[in-house]
């Protein structure tokens, strides 16, 4: 019959509609008599009826089901899988299924897990093994630990699979209520499950998927933790399968983190898992999630998961101990800066709390509230209305202002024993609480539709007209107007209007400054601060004029040894090493770091930051004879504290072997690196802007060992991720392309690193044409432009770089000894009559800076002496060379 | 989509609607980015967390809240609005069954244990990619039960919602997926064999 015969199609419909309505007897009856006149017609509709009659068919299961096995679908267990008899099917989910059963040998019962296939590719083999081997180091009473991985051949298929201890308990939260477990119970259960974690965090094993029906508790009363790192052995094609109910998916989300909610995976790490923990308790204390994700759309919940605060966690009628409160509050933070770094921290404050010792978080500051709301709005904020970002603005004001005046309180309390002042100080805060609260008020009317004609406003918008507004409001509350100063510094400053964030700090130390004329410790905040964003604003003259004073002061008032004025030492280090001024930035990066030491403990991380910084100035005073013990140092505490997988560890890797590499230790450098290159790939990410880094400086150490072949994929390598992850004009995308440019240039493939180097010329000059970093780039630029033998454009690079050099650069400076070098050994190249003034100049500079033994400018004499054999000069030449050859002491 | 979605959608469905082609073809890429977002999110695509389960019916109800929003769409607007969801989440899903396809089949086993002998099946994503060919031939043939299919399997409409969106009754849209689906079936078999 014919298919596009409209009639005949139109009768056979006809047809099947009454054929469908019959039952099976009257249906064969009806179907025999039309054969008789039509067995065509019949024959078709036989066939179309039985299809009819068939139930579970493809066009009864999502169409996503059809692409995997579907669990609804699937029934009977197979009778054996590899060396494991099947005993019965314990669950099944979208992740796979679980099924008890029996290994011959070792002879045990174990829970065997058939994890869904991903779109199956050699890549998935190599790295089951690898997660295999992972997961086999896992080896803790609270970790279900796993016994064997891999892959089988199952139905034809082949599926990747888990055999681990077979426990029995009911989840976590179940259990708690069940057991009707109280508070400390609750709290203490959550302690273990945190030991757990982070034993495996420590072993470089992420979960990824925490959640209550992962954590069971077996009969001895122990939690155990499930399914640890499975999540990476399966991606987006494994699970498409049929919801069941819909509250299902949904449900699932609640435990989801911030950062996976917005599917940035770069940055899903050990704090992810701190988050999932942070749901769990906060689940196990309330009795429900903090963010509810039932009864909303999927936007909606993910949305709720990235913005909104949790509601106060409540326990029936009442509120919580403070201390679980802001556990809660840390552990959930919507930044990952924010949070608890490491499981352990979260399980140490959580045993305090129960040995009723103070726990180590602190409630917000107001700064970090604010700065915290910049941060997590400012993708949103330039298309929203006045009304809600003024709102949300001056609702954080509010809480903000609200810790800061418990705080003061506290303070208070304990400085002040007379009852009377704090009386009197407890009036004052009350009364300064009252004007914010009116201020507040009137800004939300303000920000009313009517009154702000519905025009959009942008954060910095919203920003600046509180701005205009507190100054002159609380003129007469100097108390209010130095702590908004620095909320609207800090505020401005996450936005990255680093102008704006620097006037407010600046105004905010002069205030200090009056307000507490003799307590220094009180301007160092707002002096550090400043010093930050002066020094991102590149006037690091500004910065030093600045805390200069303040490191004085605090000296004089004899706290020249306390935390306070190290932090303004590494400050003003920074910024003198910035300036070139190495001799003044040694001992103020030193005492820093020797201060924390003694203050904070060898160990304490501030003290490894201040250890850190050293390291890197004696690395950039070509100083590495002492820039390496100290970096070895620092590698060695922060891997033994943290484990060498720690991302602390590994960027103290990187730096102990750039240095190891600089000072010609390339296999020690190359064994640092090529360890941390797996470990960074896999605990950070392959994304992660530090694994970026470590296989860059792979790429560079192969480059410093001569090994142009192998460094010039890692760095291309390098040069692509960053341009792809973070655009052509991030930094970091821009020393990558310069690091790329570099090594071509030492494997003398000097058309290839010009042409690199051009590109990232005209990106500096249009980003940034007065910044330092874009004069090293016309010095490499000139230098290869020069070697080509392009002489005149190598000239005017110079040339262009020595007029911003002589205005932004202190005088002398190595960068525009080494410009006026380039320009000089151009203008002999063109036989100027000035050439050998300028190099001699050029020379006598970086002597002066640098010492004329050093070997640095003794290279520079050798580069001298060749241009000058090139010219057929042997005279300069050998005057030269023996510059470069003798101690001239 | 830098700027509200939801008018602008609602926008290119009313001149789609009044013969605008362009409308049509620009309504499309919105529609399919929007799906294939979520559906990213939630099958966690970059392999961030564990994926959850992907369910049509879901993921076309939050594209048209997010979409559409409130508004009151005339049910020719909201047909259209349908027709192209249905036409983007076949095409998501297609793409992934023929990605599934192309990625093979590892054959080595990672440890030492036998593997079980396999058993004859039809690889994953088979039977969609089928469907996909079969649907073809039942648009050639009855546009309008194609439709049904579509707004039905794809965008994971009732019969109810089905029959108000294209502007029938329920009786008739319940014939034509009856009539339709055996059809189907069979069509699949035939081409399976």
């Amino acid at each position: 019959m014919s298919a596009a015969d409209p009639t005949a199609h139109d009768r056979l419909k006809q047809l099947f509609e009454q054929g469908a309505a019959l039952d099976t007897e009257a249906r064969t009856r009806w179907l025999d008599e039309l054969r008789s006149t039509d067995p065509d017609t019949a024959a078709e509709l036989a066939g179309l009826l039985s299809h009819h009659d068939r139930t579970g068919a493809v066009l009864d299961v999502s169409p996503a089901a059809l692409l995997d096995l579907d669990p609804s679908v699937d029934t009977a267990p197979p009778a054996a899988i590899g060396p494991y008899t099947i005993i019965r099917e314990i669950a099944r989910g979208g992740m796979g299924v679980v099924y008890e059963a029996r290994q011959d040998f070792p002879d045990r019962v174990v829970a065997l897990k058939l994890v869904r296939p991903e779109a199956a590719s050699p890549s998935l083999v190599r790295r089951l093994s690898h997660e295999a081997q992972l997961l086999a180091r896992l080896d803790h009473p609270n970790i279900a630990h796993v016994l064997d991985a891999g892959v089988l051949e199952v139905n034809g298929r082949t599926q990747p699979y888990i055999a681990m201890d077979l426990v029995r308990g009911a989840p976590i939260t179940q259990h708690a209520t069940a057991a009707s477990f109280d508070v400390r119970s609750r709290a203490a259960l959550l302690a273990l499950v945190c030991d757990g974690i982070d034993h495996a965090h420590r072993r470089g094993v992420i979960h990824r998927d925490l959640k209550p029906s992962n954590i069971l508790i077996d009969e001895r009363g122990s939690p155990r933790i499930l399914d640890f790192g499975i999540a990476r052995y399966t991606d987006d094609t494994a699970h498409l399968t049929v919801a069941t109910s819909p509250g299902q998916i949904l449900g699932t989300l609640s435990y989801m983190s911030p950062e996976q909610a917005a599917g940035d995976t770069r940055h899903v790490d050990s704090r992810t898992d701190v988050y999932a923990l942070g749901v769990i308790l906060y689940e196990l204390l309330t009795g429900s999630p903090p963010i509810s994700t039932q009864d909303r759309s999927l936007h909606e919940a993910l949305r709720a998961i990235q913005e909104d605060e949790p509601p106060r966690p409540r326990l029936g009628d009442s509120v919580l101990p403070r201390d679980l409160e802001v556990i809660l509050q840390r552990a959930l933070a919507k930044q990952p800066a924010d949070r608890y770094q490491h499981a352990s921290d979260l399980a140490a404050d959580l045993r305090r709390f129960l040995s009723d010792e103070p726990i180590s978080a602190r409630p917000y500051t107001a700064r970090e509230q604010l700065a915290r709301f910049a941060r997590r709005h400012r993708p949103l904020v330039a298309s929203a209305a006045a009304a809600l970002v003024t709102l949300l603005l001056a609702l954080v004001v509010i809480s903000a202002l609200a810790f800061r005046i418990a705080d003061q309180r506290d303070e208070a309390k304990l400085l002040q024993a007379a009852e009377a002042e704090a009386r009197a100080t407890a009036e004052a805060e009350a009364d300064n609480a009252r004007a914010v609260t009116e201020f507040l008020s009137e800004i939300i009317a303000t920000a009313h539709p009517e009154r702000s004609r519905g025009t959009p406003l942008s954060m910095v918008d919203a920003l600046d007209f509180v701005a205009g507004e507190i100054e002159p409001r609380f003129a007469d509350r100097p108390v209010v107007l130095l702590e908004l100063r620095n909320v609207m510094g800090s505020a401005y400053g996450a936005l990255g209007q680093l102008e704006r964030s620097a006037e407010f700090y600046t105004a905010a130390l002069s205030l200090a400054k009056e307000l507490h004329p003799d307590d220094p410790r009180l301007w160092a905040d707002p002096a550090g601060q400043l010093a930050a964003a002066l020094e991102g604003l590149d006037r690091y003259e500004e910065a030093r004029d600045q805390i200069e004073p303040v490191l004085a002061a605090l000296t004089a008032a004899g706290y020249g040894d306390t935390d306070f004025a190290a932090t303004i030492r590494m400050h003003m280090g920074a910024v003198y090493q910035a300036l070139g001024r190495m001799e003044e930035a040694e001992p103020l990066l030193r005492s820093a770091f020797e201060a924390r030491e003694r203050i904070l403990g060898p160990e304490h991380r501030d003290t490894m930051v201040a250890a850190n910084l050293l390291a890197l100035f004696l690395r950039a005073d070509r100083r590495p004879e002492e820039a390496t013990p100290l970096a070895r140092r620092n590698y060695e505490t922060t891997a033994r504290n943290l484990g060498e997988d720690h991302p602390d560890a590994l960027a103290a890797a990187t730096n102990l072997a750039i240095l190891l590499s600089g000072s010609g230790e390339q296999e020690e450098a190359l064994r640092l690196l090529e360890t941390a290159l797996p470990l960074s790939r896999r605990v950070l990410g392959e994304d992660h802007q530090n694994t970026v880094a470590v296989m860059q400086n792979l790429g560079t150490v192969l480059s410093n060992a001569g090994e142009y072949d192998r460094a010039l994929p890692l760095l291309r390598e390098t040069y692509e991720r960053a341009r792809a992850d973070w655009g052509d004009e991030h930094s970091l995308t821009l020393s990558t392309k310069n690091n790329l440019a570099y090594t071509y240039e030492r494997a003398g493939r000097l058309e290839e690193a010009r042409v690199i180097a051009a590109e990232l010329y005209d990106t500096m000059m249009r980003l940034n044409p007065d910044s330092p970093n874009t004069l090293v780039v016309t010095v490499n630029l000139g230098r290869v432009t020069r070697a080509l033998g392009q002489t005149r454009p190598a000239l005017s690079y110079y040339d262009t770089g020595l007029i911003t050099a002589r205005r932004v650069l202190p005088d002398p400076h190595p960068l525009t000894a080494t410009l006026r070098l380039g320009r000089g050994l151009c203008l002999l190249q063109l036989g100027d009559d000035t050439a050998a003034a300028e190099v001699r100049a050029a020379y006598e500079s970086l002597a002066e800076i640098q010492g004329r033994d050093h070997p640095r400018t003794r290279a520079v004499a050798a580069t001298i002496a060749t241009a000058y054999d090139e010219l057929g000069d042997t005279e300069n030449a050998a005057a030269w060379r023996t510059l470069s050859q003798t101690d001239d002491r | 989509m830098s700027t509200t979605p939801a008018n602008e959608v609602t926008r290119l469905l009313e001149a789609a609607n009044s013969g605008d082609s362009a409308a049509c073809d620009q309504l499309f890429p919105l529609v399919y980015e929007e799906l294939r977002r979520l559906a990213g999110v939630l099958l966690g695509a970059e392999r961030g967390r564990a994926a959850l389960t992907l369910q049509p019916t879901a993921l076309v109800h939050d594209a048209y809240v997010r979409l559409i929003g409130a508004r009151d769409l005339a049910w020719t607007d909201r047909a259209h609005f349908f027709n192209t969801a249905a036409r983007a989440m076949r095409r998501i899903l297609i793409d992934r069954a023929r990605h599934l396809k192309s990625a093979g089949i590892p054959t080595v086993p990672m440890s030492a244990h036998q593997p079980t002998p396999p058993v004859a099946e039809p690889p994953v994503g088979d039977d969609l990619l089928l469907l996909d060919e079969s649907l073809e031939t039942l648009l050639a043939r009855d546009p309008r039960q194609h439709e049904i299919v579509m707004l039905r399997y794809f965008a994971g409409l009732t019969i109810e919602q089905t029959a108000s969106a294209l502007g029938l009754s329920t009786a008739t849209v319940k014939n034509d997926w009856a009539y339709a689906r055996a059809w189907l079936l069979r069509e699949i078999q035939r081409r399976r064999t």
